[in-house]
């Protein structure tokens, strides 16, 4: 999603909404994803307050310090599991109004708001579930007592550095890629769309957005499967992943050979199954007749 | 070529001065509508305040732990006695290289002319333009340069270049079609000096020495009765063999990779791996569309196996399993020749994929035209179809660099010093150690990867555009 928007910002007419998107991209697609990925995890290392004077936003809700990051949650109380259904038919329904709501527009032409009336049915049973059920749920917030977390759910550090180093570091190379495909996009649909008196949001929408997807599918599969191998490189920050489990467990004069077999048959198989995944996409996605 | 003729005619027509003032500029590319004018302000508030605040970090800074451990980060361990070979080796490079570049630019200059067309010689400036990023790095670390020599170097080093553009300008024509030969000599030369002549310099030696008598020879024995294709197949061999024999008999003590470290090892290794891998690429490349299912099933495995596992997990398999499979006679590698056979293979598995991509684009028309003017199979790959097919996909060829390049920085993970390691090794340093001080090596090591990173992605740019891929 960071990559699509900073792919449109590279080609925005806002000079400098566009060379801000530059200097982004061109800084983050030349230098490795290692370093990427331990520059984050240093920075937040400085930038966070230690344990002892951890920073407590928004009224002591969150918890950010260089360990640890935590954040209020929900915990369920007597009759969590009920709303969990509640909600679960709430979605149900909310998907048979949008249908509805197409087919409606498809046969009569009338407009068809198909995002109000099924955001609208899930807020309302769920509200109504809510009440019913007389609030199943309560909010907690994390806390340190005694050095311990309690309550609220809480995101270890490297975790968060190699997830935002990570994302930073693909989006600049997801928003070359939707920045290619956006220009692939022949230039006489964006003026027919101009010629429709589309504004520029609906342009991209409904105009340019669907066509360039196709092209940009394969290569956004591509760095899907980059993405899963780079997240082997967790373990430089100190992030027990699977390659960190095993590196360590090679300290432990466990056989090696063994280990690191089960480790490249794991990512074999995520990477053979996401790729037939994405072919099977690909295939539905292409043109018929091409 | 046409295009650009044309294109240095509308240049011509095209009005010196574009009428638009400064002010107006600002109204057209910040503040052309309500949205715009929003994004500029919110925009420039955050500009400002990050110059702003990494300004005062550069200020604030300790850069003592580069200055100190400069020499580290470029060239690691590498004996303090010894520089000479690494000084005289770059100044090989830059001289053959310079001479080089330059004749062959000289040579399509008139290959151009004769057909009567025109190309624009690249000024100096147009270098300025295409390499500033390297310079701005070699700038700053001759800015954190301690003593002279190495500033020194660096300022005969960049002037060499200079002079040797304009040298392989002025050369005559029957040497400056010889400039591929002697950019390989230059690179072997470069090698021995640093490396010795042991071993793989001198084979390489012996291959070079073949290869170049070989068009040699075949560019003196136009004819073809008996006797001079005798010479044209025997001599060149002989020539090569007696090298290899002369070159390993010289007895020239270097230092081998194992010794080095720094930004020379990362580049030296990013240059082995693709170069190593481009002929194993290759073959996969055409074993993966072979008809003979053994052959075709063993490409396919092994592109798929490598392409589908993270380079990590290929390199803890150098550094745990290859030394299993070698046999007891022989001496185990050191970790970085074992690393690096894996990043030859790691490399050679996605050149096959790009070179597949390019074999697919040549038309069949093209192999059945060859077929039917009575080509051998191999002739048909050799002349017809990798030409086109290496012609089509030198863009993405160049991403896989870059992408080696970044890559390299992994061998770190396995204890080879290498540039990225010296961040760790500089800040366990007992001087620097709990100082805090990663955030500033980890800015100087992002700065020279992203100044060849970025060279290099621009120049595949430019190449695209020569090239005319894709606009066809």
């Amino acid at each position: 999603m960071l990559g699509t928007l900073i792919g449109i910002a590279r080609l925005s007419t806002n000079w400098l909404l566009s060379k801000i998107a530059t200097v982004y991209v061109e800084f983050f697609r030349n230098i490795p994803v290692l370093l990427v990925i331990v520059l984050t995890w240093t920075i937040i290392l400085n930038a966070f307050p230690p344990v002892r004077i951890s920073w407590l936003p928004f009224g002591e809700t969150f918890i950010f310090n260089n360990l640890r990051f935590g954040f209020p949650s929900i915990v369920g109380g007597d009759k969590f599991g009920t709303f969990q259904v509640i909600v679960l038919l709430a979605l149900l329904a909310a998907v048979a109004a949008w249908i509805w709501r197409s087919r409606l527009f498809d046969r009569s032409g009338t407009p068809h708001h198909r995002v109000l009336y099924g955001l609208g049915t899930f807020v309302a049973i769920s509200v109504v579930g809510f009440i019913a059920l007389g609030g199943p749920f309560d909010i907690t917030t994390p806390e340190i007592i005694d050095r311990v977390y309690v309550g609220g759910i809480t995101m270890i550090m490297p975790y968060a550095a190699v997830m935002i180093g990570l994302v930073l570091y693909t989006a600049s190379h997801i928003a070359e890629i939707v920045r290619g495909s956006i220009l692939s996009v022949d230039k006489g649909q964006v003026e027919a769309g101009n010629a429709l008196a589309l504004n520029s949001f609906q342009r991209y929408r409904f105009v340019i957005l669907p066509q360039a997807f196709r092209v940009a599918f394969p290569p956004l599969i591509n760095q899907f499967l980059n993405f899963t191998k780079n997240s082997s490189l967790a373990f430089a920050v100190g992030f027990a992943e699977i390659t960190g489990v095993i590196q360590n467990l090679f300290g432990q004069s466990r056989p090696a050979p063994q280990l690191l077999l089960i480790l490249m048959v794991v990512y074999l198989v995520f990477s053979l199954v996401l790729s037939a995944i994405g072919n099977l996409i690909n295939r539905r996605l292409q043109i018929v007749g091409r | 070529m046409t295009d650009t003729a044309e294109a240095k005619e509308s240049a011509k027509l095209a009005p010196l001065h574009s009428d638009t003032t400064p002010a107006k500029w600002v109204k057209d590319n910040l503040f052309n509508n309500v949205m715009n004018s929003i994004i500029t302000v919110l925009l420039g508030v955050v500009v400002v305040f990050l110059l702003v605040q990494s300004f005062g970090w550069i200020a604030n800074e300790e850069w003592e732990i580069i200055r100190v451990n400069l020499r580290n980060f470029m060239i690691g361990q590498f004996p303090s006695d010894q520089l000479w070979r690494l000084w005289t080796s770059a100044f090989v490079l830059i001289a053959t290289f310079g001479i080089g570049t330059s004749a062959r630019a000289h040579n399509s200059h008139d290959d151009a002319a004769e057909k009567g067309l025109v190309i624009e010689r690249s000024s100096l400036l147009d270098l300025l333009s295409r390499f500033w990023p390297i310079l701005v790095f070699v700038a700053l670390v001759v800015s954190f340069a301690k003593t002279w020599p190495p500033v020194l170097g660096v300022i005969a080093g960049v002037s060499g270049i200079v002079v040797t553009r304009f040298a392989g300008w002025a050369l005559p024509a029957p040497i400056r079609s010889r400039a591929i030969p002697m950019m390989a000599i230059g690179t072997i030369v470069s090698l021995a000096v640093l490396a010795g002549t042991s071993g793989l310099v001198a084979l390489s030696a012996g291959i070079v020495a073949l290869a170049i008598a070989a068009s040699e020879l075949s560019r003196f024995f136009e004819g073809s009765d008996p006797k001079s294709t005798a010479i044209r197949t025997g001599g060149p061999i002989v020539i090569g063999a007696a090298t290899l024999f002369i070159v390993n008999a010289v007895g020239f003590e270097g230092y081998g990779w194992e010794d080095w470290g720094g930004l020379h090892l990362t580049l030296f290794a990013t240059v082995v791996g693709i170069a190593s891998g481009m002929p194993i690429g290759m073959l996969l490349a055409i074993g993966r569309r072979s008809k003979l299912p053994v052959i075709k099933g063993f490409c396919v495995v092994f592109i798929e196996f490598v392409r589908g596992v993270p380079l990590i997990s290929l390199l803890l398999f150098s550094s745990f399993i290859l030394p299993l499979l070698f046999p007891p006679s022989v001496e185990t590698p050191e970790t970085l020749t074992r690393a690096m056979i894996v990043i030859a293979l790691f490399s050679a598995a996605y050149i096959a994929e790009i070179i597949r991509g390019g074999l697919q684009a040549v038309p069949k028309g093209q192999t059945e035209a060859a077929q039917a003017s009575g080509m051998s199979a191999a002739k048909i790959q050799r002349l017809i179809v990798m030409p086109q097919a290496l012609r089509a996909v030198i863009p993405a060829m160049v991403g896989q660099f870059i992408s080696l390049f970044k890559d390299t920085s992994l061998i770190a993970t396995i204890g080879v010093a290498e540039f990225f390691q010296y961040v760790a090794i500089s800040n366990s340093q007992p001087a620097f150690l709990g100082k805090g001080l990663q955030l500033v090596t980890y800015a100087f090591v992002a700065v020279g990867y992203w100044s060849f990173a970025y060279t290099m992605s621009k120049e595949s740019r430019r190449l695209e555009k020569q090239l005319g891929v894709g606009v066809r």
